[in-house]
């Protein structure tokens, strides 16, 4: 299926209207004074310190929403800024030549969450700044949920650093763990799941890795 | 079923095993309701051209259908089948084996088609017992108004169509404005902070390369 060009564009402003409108308009309206008192200073802080703000104050407008009291809303919401804020500076301490995009710093701060260590993702800015170079925030995503389905942190890493590196359509990334779960729901240990995954989207293994070659080079969605 | 072969069957089911990797009986099995599904698709009306179709939708009701709404709307529509006792217990041991073999979460959630910039991402939950279903996440700025889903005919399989820029999201459902229900089928669900999960989503264009 295929809109219109104006029709994907008019629906995709208004989308974006919606959600820039609501965020920013809204977090006065919304989240009242009690929370507003709450939060600002963290807000504050984090726009002083380049940190993701956007992403604190949709924390916000969520903890409203669900009608959290605003006490619990500062208290998770300053957790959440203290994430970002360690998360950032180790990634600006590994990468200082490298910019950071806010959706970044959030993939990484919910892959450390997963028990992921900071240091390890080097390897996919290298491998990205090799090549023409996209956002990371799908590969790190995907990177944070195979280390919680159980994949050995290293396994992870070099599987999305080759990811990166090779190119691999993100639509196809973005797969990689449903493919894992089918994998493992079927019987598969952990090592060989992703092994049929990668297979199963045409993924040539990363080097060093055994198994058998696909028979394309992953550029291309399957069928 | 020996264990054998239901994993086997489940490997043909996942796109793992060649037909000719099934032993005879499964094959057989097989070819019988592949032949049941061709009659049945034979009562189905020939198409609208779909460029005529696609700009009459597009006027009408906005994005046209994709695929899956059309395969969906396939299952969901009543119609007369004329079944002998045989196939007919032969399509119920079929239905039943793939519903026990069947691994959870085996693909990703949401069907996503690739507009340009955005990426009109399909939602569904199945809720038959809801009297309305909502959409909310941060790509609505947790409004809780969110986007309404629809209910297919009244199926109660709810369904929104959201064009939505490529990114990682985080979004639930509200069931008839109370419930926060995160989506069973999503990528994975994460701790919100407040005591609930949210779902997570990636979207993603087809264009975009890691």
């Amino acid at each position: 299926m295929r809109l219109a060009p104006f029709g994907a564009a008019a629906a995709l402003a208004l989308v974006q209207a919606l959600a820039v409108s609501a965020q920013v308009g809204d977090l006065a309206a919304r989240a009242g004074p009690e929370t507003l008192a709450a939060v600002q200073g963290i807000l504050d802080e984090a726009a002083g310190d380049s940190l993701p703000v956007r992403a604190l104050e949709s924390k916000v407008l969520e903890g409203v929403a669900k009608n959290v009291p605003p006490e619990r809303i500062g208290q998770v919401v300053a957790r959440l800024a203290g994430e970002l804020r360690a998360v950032r500076a180790a990634l600006r301490e590994a990468l200082p030549d490298q910019p950071l995009l806010d959706g970044e710093v959030v993939a990484v701060a919910t892959a450390a969450r997963q028990g992921l260590d900071v240091e390890t993702v080097r390897p996919l800015w290298v491998s990205r700044s090799e090549g023409e170079g996209g956002s990371l925030e799908v590969p790190l995503t995907v990177l944070g949920e195979l280390v919680r389905r159980g994949v050995p942190v290293p396994d992870a890493v070099s599987l999305m650093t080759h990811v990166v590196a090779t190119s691999v359509p993100l639509p196809v990334a973005a797969q990689i763990p449903g493919k894992f779960d089918g994998a493992v729901g079927s019987g598969a240990s952990p090592a060989a799941a992703l092994g049929q995954a990668l297979r199963n989207l045409n993924i040539p293994d990363p080097p060093g890795r055994g198994g058998n070659p696909p028979s394309g080079r992953g550029r291309r969605p399957p069928g | 079923m020996k264990r054998e072969d239901a994993d086997r069957l489940d490997g043909f089911l996942g796109g793992e095993v060649p037909l000719e990797g099934l032993p005879e009986p499964l094959r057989r099995d097989e070819a019988r309701l592949r032949e049941l599904l061709g009659t049945l698709r034979e009562d189905l009306p020939a198409p609208a051209p779909a460029a005529l179709r696609a700009r009459v939708l597009l006027a009408v009701t906005g994005p046209a259908p994709s695929p899956w709404r059309e395969l969906l709307g396939w299952w969901v529509r009543p119609r007369t089948i004329r079944l002998s006792p045989a196939v007919g217990a032969l399509a119920v041991a079929a239905g039943a084996a793939v519903f026990a073999l069947w691994p959870a979460q085996r693909e990703s959630p949401a069907v996503t088609v690739d507009v340009g910039e955005a990426v009109v991402t399909r939602f569904v939950l199945v809720a038959p017992e809801a009297g309305s279903v909502r959409l909310t996440g941060d790509f609505a700025a947790w409004n809780r108004e969110g986007i309404e889903l629809e209910d297919l005919r009244g199926t109660g399989v709810w369904v929104a169509d959201v064009p939505l820029p490529p990114g990682v999201y985080q979004y639930t459902f509200i069931v008839d404005d109370s419930e926060w229900r995160p989506d069973p089928t999503a990528l994975s669900q994460v701790d919100d902070g407040f005591g609930q999960v949210n779902s997570v989503i990636i979207v993603s264009s087809s264009e975009s390369e890691a």
